[in-house]
């Protein structure tokens, strides 16, 4: 009987598996199968500047980006940015600061109009990784018996993450963009300690969450320098 | 615009740290009930700050100190002329927790031991030694009652 259902599980899968590849065979091919943008992209998030304005304490930073179109429709990305958050209230002062870098790609799914059509739609991957550190410069607890005050010196760590984006960048102007994105992320890795452990992950955000959400606002200019070799028409 | 000014207005508000309280419960040694008395209690040397001041309960919670022993004051249905007035002794073993960067530290104890002079306290049993943020009983004191002629 085990032999039978694991035959009849094979056979499933088999024809699911045909069925998907001619479904893939069907899909006609993109018409704009080629390089939309030349040369390097920089870009700068400004919304780093003022995440204050939606998380607890002071928290902020600088990021900037580097994409190019390397083959049609698919950008390596670098990210790489700073970030500190400082906490100062009636029990605690503490603070953390480290710099990021994520490595990834994007794929745009819009279908360019035309050739001068730069506007994109996208989905990433990324992983990320940073080097910070974080100390307590003072703590207090409240007791009964007397107030206990102490602090904690500076330590350093590091963590890892994976991140999924889904994001927009349009062109306002002759090389200059606008852009948003939503990233989900994903801890695979964290240096930890005891007392006290890692409070916030510079450019993955709160360290005791294995997943969060983020967002973006950044500019973005394109140098369009002729990498290639081969002679395509400059947009 | 609104939205923005709204947020941009609002301060960050952050709650106190948590606190590990060691709850007490009295019962009558005799009838073996739970027993409710008036309590008063204050730490060794705290005799201006009452942390319980005439209560009439049957349980009660003790913050415990940072150091390893903490004393306790204990006064049990206080009479005019003859105050029934224990000593109780906990060592603990406090350990420091970091709750978050919002919230700040808190300690949380294990009761090593429990030591107690005898007027009105007869017998004690820890129910569970671990003194957490989650307030549940960690002793059973087991009290004398009055005796009849008390007023």
């Amino acid at each position: 009987m085990k032999i039978f259902s694991f035959t009849l599980v094979l056979c499933l899968l088999t024809l699911i598996s045909q069925a998907q590849e001619r479904n893939i065979k069907k899909k006609p091919k993109r018409p704009d199968n080629y390089i939309h943008m030349y040369g390097l992209r920089v870009g700068m998030d400004v919304s780093r500047s003022f995440q204050h304005l939606w998380n607890k304490g002071n928290r902020y930073g600088t990021e900037f980006s580097f994409d190019m179109e390397l083959f049609p429709n698919f950008y390596p990305v670098v990210e790489t940015g700073w970030e500190k958050l400082k906490i100062r209230q009636d029990y605690l002062d503490y603070s953390s600061a480290g710099s990021y870098t994520r490595i990834g790609f994007d794929y745009n799914m819009l279908v360019a109009e035309n050739k001068k059509d730069r506007d994109i739609i996208y989905i990433g991957l990324r992983y990320g990784f940073n080097l910070a550190n974080q100390e307590v410069k003072s703590f207090h607890v409240p007791n009964y018996w007397g107030d206990f005050n102490s602090s904690f010196p500076r330590q350093n760590y590091s963590a890892q993450w994976v991140e999924a984006v889904l994001g927009i960048k349009g062109e306002i102007f002759k090389n200059f963009f606008l852009g948003w994105s939503v990233r989900g992320r994903q801890k695979v890795g964290q240096k930890n300690f005891d007392l006290p452990h890692v409070y916030f992950d510079p450019g993955y955000g709160r360290a005791e969450k294995n997943f969060v959400f983020d967002f973006s606002y950044s500019i973005y200019y394109n140098f369009a320098i002729r990498f290639r070799k081969h002679k395509m028409p400059l947009q | 615009m609104f939205l923005l000014a709204i947020i941009v207005g609002c301060n960050d508000v952050y709650d106190a740290p948590p606190k590990s309280l060691m709850q007490v419960t009295l019962v009558n040694d005799d009838t073996l009930d739970i027993s409710i008395p008036i309590v008063s209690v204050y730490g060794v040397g705290h005799a201006d700050s009452l942390w319980i001041y005439q209560a009439q309960t049957r349980s009660f919670l003790l913050q415990l100190s940072t150091d390893t022993v903490s004393r306790f004051v204990v006064i049990l249905d206080s009479l005019k002329n003859n105050p029934q007035i224990d000593t109780l002794t906990i060592y603990q073993e406090p350990q420091l927790i970091f709750e978050s960067a919002e919230t700040g530290f808190y300690f949380d104890y294990k009761i090593k031991d429990i030591d107690y002079t005898h007027r009105r306290l007869v017998d004690d049993e820890v129910t569970d030694s671990l003194v957490t943020r989650n307030w549940h009983e960690n002793i059973q004191l087991y009290i004398s009652p009055l005796p009849a002629n008390a007023n």
